[in-house]
């Protein structure tokens, strides 16, 4: 093709497209051209004027058409036709403005709920670290987990002694890291403020390729033994509590009373290696010994280790790597004053390399399988949001029919004709989609908010990105499709001549198309009934959850926690007395009717195991083990079963005691609790005693309410061997939240400046820890509700169809004498067997899917009798009543209108 | 479309293009010489001559221009490009090799 002819081609092509309006005038002008000097033609050979034009226009075959043909030969012409097509879409729905309303709104809603499920399970699960080249971290940890071995309060996988070891063995990694999460006091004393903290290695920023929005971030040098410190600020802290302040850098912070030079501001985008959770500060590894010994335990498990998997190694070969090197880097950093069987599974440890793009989450443990099932539902409100639509285009189709007949009869080819129903369709789903993405963000919002907690919020960087706007773009085609293609391909196969000679009006609707109709009714109600058996499920669930017993009264619980850098420099037996001061300030706070001390509060994240025999047995034991103050069954109000309760005479030097719960006695005990005696057995820090057995309390939920009820064994806190940390005080009061907190906070002040207050509602704690039940059982609830209205607009619109085109013989058999219930239950019969058939179609479906829910439901089989039994009853009821509107409303027409009108 | 069946396909391009080859003409007149120069044995309609005339100025075979005709009306002027002669000698050749072996064949002696 010569350069000559390519740039003809272009032109021609841009100005059909650009000036089409100009372009079509010269057509019409060399047409008329020659129709005119053709009838000059023909009058010259005789014919009469009107003769003369008729011969040449039937020579030219029609101006009309032959301007079509010649349009035709143009370029873009695709592109002509569905810029025409879009128009007469735009004008047909503003036709029917109900429709348009209807489908664009439930459209709306389908998308909406969908996209904003994506956005989440793509935040928490989809999405890599927002750090270059995330594909190639790996992160190292032993393989099936340290199983709660050892000391932790988060999930981390190392130690720092096993991080020293990794870094100076480990040859197959490249930049390899460490980083831990901490909680600080900022500020100093009552008045500190809690902020969150990552410990990072000194080459991290670098592995990652972090740079800093401003000054520096952490570096090799700033990580190594006996370090001062230093500390990055992330960039939404420094905003929120510098004020975007550059002069920031350079100045100091204090810290769990120390102090550490500011050198730095994190990227924007930079929130730390855990997906959910957001830090303030973050220091070098090396600072932690600064705060106390522990950090440095080889039983304290506080760190992950990741690293950069080079292009040449598998991620399989970097795990083979870790499990060989695994005996000696164990071997190396063996935890002292364990017992054998313990000491055996710290050997048992072996390393692995696991892809670390993603990074960590504790959120995606908890909430990865109810995400992916919500996602599963929103798919499934989407599928019936189609079929609506579907049906509620056949039936559109249907009563456009005579429209349709007559571009068939203009000569409008069956291409144009689908084409036309489907850009109607592209149109409807592009409007629902634009009008989704808003919904979606929002709903996503609200989602986040419903997760975060108090204690645990949630940050999540939702927003529509390419994935989500991908899957937006694929929803709106493949919906138009679906929704679109089924209805077009029906009503462009039919022969245009009887529908226009019967007026429009058939005796009855074309069989085949209403059996379609029906499949997309009976399709919809199974799928309802699965959403709404789910909705039942999960909100039964979360009143199982709710109505559950804790074992203690929880209202007007209030809990006092302490933190306190001084603590670890008292001297054991200054502690003692000090702690007692402590307990004794807070519960002698006005207000306060009654109150206790623990180790662990129940139903919080503590926990404590320890392995004992019973006296004459050889049988090595585990039981949770509390240390409590005297007041703390009565403040709890648990009820003592059997003995006594602890008093002040259970001294440090007196003779050990414990006390037992109910769950402990029946597995133990056998139920004989008198003279029972609990040898402990050596665990760090706690050395061997034997407790004689003084009482028997009731059960009591110890870390989640889904929990069985665990054997406790309580211990009094004054024989505690250890008192590394303050006890928490547990109150009892009729103070709100707030007052007591400032009662609180003021005495423990005037007692010592230095310590620190945590004030936490139980009542509001435990119902935060509900938040995934609460979170499953509104959005099912809410999609319940959403998949019965579809379903019943649905049935409605095609119940109504139906009696659309039975119309005249609904009149027939009025005007000869049939009654109009007996016309109800007649067109009823037919809504009888799709109801029927729709809800076996749904139970089978549901028992399919049941296995999937049965893991995060609480007190309740998938496949509950009761459940199924009242959504089929909700379901037959909504589904009825959509029947029958549209039946009583054709039986209230005069069949004199109806017969007139089948005959003009 | 409603191409005459008597004309073997693309024949009419071929015709077109040999008439542009001699001068520049308007459609009235391409069809009037069609008529006269095959002597009414090509029947032509005057239907299907525009759509194949907007079809060559697309494939960059004739170019138009709207000059003023002999009696003083603005008409559009087909004429043939550069590639539009060599697409001529191109279609020429192939119609010759065709109708030789049509001829060939229908003037075998039967047996």
């Amino acid at each position: 093709m010569t350069f000559d002819r390519l740039r003809q081609i272009v032109r021609l092509r841009l100005r059909s497209l650009v000036s089409g309006a100009s372009v079509d005038r010269e057509l019409d002008e060399e047409l008329r051209y020659h129709l005119e000097q053709q009838i000059d033609l023909n009058v010259a050979r005789g014919m009469t004027p009107l003769e003369a034009r008729r011969a040449a226009l039937v020579a030219i075959g029609g101006m009309r058409q032959t301007a079509e043909q010649c349009r035709d030969q143009r370029g873009f012409r695709g592109v002509d036709a569905a810029v025409a097509d879009t128009r007469f879409a735009f004008r047909v729905l503003k036709r029917s403005p109900v429709f348009a309303i209807v489908a664009v709104a439930s459209l709306a809603l389908g998308i909406g709920a969908f996209l904003a499920m994506f956005q989440l399970v793509d935040a928490i699960r989809l999405r890599a670290l927002p750090v270059d080249d995330a594909h190639e971290l790996v992160e190292i940890r032993i393989a099936g987990g340290r199983g709660g071995w050892g000391l932790s309060d988060t999930a981390a996988e190392i130690t720092l002694p096993l991080w020293e070891q990794i870094r100076a063995h480990q040859a197959v990694l490249t930049d390899v890291f460490a980083w831990g999460r901490s909680g600080f006091l900022m500020g100093s004393g009552t008045d500190a403020v809690p902020v969150r903290g990552l410990y990072f290695s000194g080459g991290a920023f670098s592995a990652l390729r972090t740079q800093p929005a401003h000054g520096r971030l952490l570096l090799p040098d700033d990580d190594r033994p006996g370090c001062e410190g230093a500390v990055v600020l992330s960039h939404a802290f420094w905003q929120s509590r510098f004020a975007g302040d550059r002069s920031v850098i350079g100045t100091t912070i204090t810290l769990l009373q120390q102090r550490y030079p500011i050198i730095g501001v994190a990227p924007p985008d930079f929130t730390g290696l855990e997906v959910g959770r957001s830090f303030d500060v973050a220091l070098p590894i090396c600072s932690a010994q600064r705060i106390g010994p522990s950090f440095a335990r080889r039983d304290f498990w506080w760190l992950n280790v990741m690293g950069r998997l080079p292009a040449r190694v598998s991620l399989a070969q970097a795990g083979e790597h870790m499990r060989a090197l695994s005996p000696g880097l164990i071997e190396a950093t063996l935890p002292t004053g364990y017992s054998p069987a313990s000491m055996d599974t710290y050997r048992g440890f072996r390393f692995t390399a696991v892809d670390g793009s993603h990074g960590v989450s504790r959120l995606r443990t908890a909430y990865e399988s109810p995400l992916w099932l919500l996602l599963g539902t929103t798919g499934l409100i989407l599928l019936l949001t189609l079929s609506n639509l579907a049906t509620l285009m056949l039936a559109r189709a249907h009563a456009r029919r005579r429209e349709l007949a007559m571009l068939v009869a203009l000569g409008a080819s069956r291409g144009r004709l689908i084409s036309q129903i489907v850009i109607e369709a592209l149109l409807l789903s592009s409007v629902g989609v634009v009008l989704a993405l808003p919904l979606a963000i929002a709903a996503g919002r609200m989602l986040v908010v419903m997760l975060s907690t108090e204690f645990d919020p949630l940050h999540v960087a939702l927003g529509i990105d390419w994935r989500a706007a991908g899957v937006a773009a694929s929803v709106v085609v493949v919906t138009a499709l679906a929704f679109g293609l089924l209805p077009a391909f029906q009503s462009s196969r039919f022969d245009p001549l009887p529908v226009l000679r019967s007026g429009g009006r058939s005796h009855t609707v074309d069989r085949r198309r209403a059996a379609l109709q029906r499949m997309l009714v009976v399709g919809q109600l199974a799928i309802c009934f699965v959403l709404v058996v789910s909705a039942l499920l999960f909100g039964r669930s979360l009143y199982n959850i709710i109505a559950t017993d804790v074992g203690f009264n929880p209202k007007g619980l209030q809990v006092v926690g302490f933190g306190d850098p001084i603590m670890n420099q008292l001297p054991l037996a200054e502690r003692h007395a000090f702690q007692q001061l402590l307990i004794e300030t807070v519960g002698s706070t006005p207000g306060v009717q009654s109150f206790g001390a623990v180790s662990q509060v129940p139903l919080s994240v503590a926990s404590w195991n320890q392995a004992f025999n019973l006296r004459g047995e050889a049988e090595r034991l585990s039981a949770k083990f509390t240390y409590i103050s005297p007041g703390y069954f009565q403040t709890l109000q648990v009820p003592v079963r059997r003995g006594r309760s602890f008093d002040a005479n259970d001294r440090a030097q007196s003779r050990p005691v414990a006390i037992v719960n109910d769950a402990f006695a029946r597995r133990f005990l056998d139920g004989h609790v008198e003279a029972a005696v609990i040898q402990t057995l050596t665990e760090a820090g706690y050395p061997p005693t034997a407790y004689e057995v003084v009482g028997q309390v009731g059960n009591t939920k110890y870390g989640d309410v889904r929990e069985d009820d665990l054997p406790i064994v309580y211990v009094p806190l004054a024989q505690s061997p250890v008192l590394s940390t303050w006890k928490s005080v547990i109150v009892r009061t009729s103070l709100t939240p707030g007052a007591f907190g400032a009662a609180v906070r003021q005495r423990v002040k005037a007692l010592n400046p230095g310590i620190w207050v945590r004030m936490t509602d139980l009542p509001a704690q435990l119902n935060e820890r509900l938040a995934r039940e609460r979170m499953m059982a509104w959005l099912a609830g809410a999609f319940g509700v959403l998949a019965v209205l579809l379903a019943a607009i649905g049935l409605y619109g095609l119940i109504a169809y139906l009696a659309l085109g039975r119309r005249s013989e609904i009149g027939v058999r009025l005007a000869l004498g049939a009654t109009r219930q007996g016309v109800v239950l007649m067109m009823l019969r037919e809504s009888v067997w799709l109801i029927g058939a729709g809800l076996t179609a749904g139970l089978v479906l549901s028992f399919l899917l049941s296995r999937a829910a049965s893991r995060l439901l609480f007190q309740l089989a998938p496949t509950d009798a009761v459940t199924w039994a009242g959504a089929g009853l909700a379901l037959a009821t909504v589904a009825g009543i959509a029947a029958v509107v549209p039946a009583w409303r054709t039986s209230a027409l005069d069949p004199v209108t109806t017969l007139r009108a089948e005959e003009s | 479309m409603s191409r005459p069946s008597d004309l073997v396909q693309g024949t009419l391009d071929l015709l077109i293009l040999k008439m542009l080859a001699l001068e520049p003409l308007h459609g009235f007149a391409i069809s009037q010489r069609l008529k006269q120069m095959s002597g009414d044995i090509l029947q032509v309609s005057d239907g299907s001559l525009y759509p194949a005339l907007h079809k060559l100025e697309q494939e960059g075979w004739i170019e138009a221009e709207w000059k003023p005709t002999e009696n003083n009306r603005r008409a559009k002027f087909y004429s043939l490009t550069r590639s539009g002669k060599r697409q001529l000698v191109k279609e020429t050749e192939s119609w010759a090799r065709l109708a030789g072996a049509i001829s060939m064949v229908v003037t075998l002696p039967e047996v």
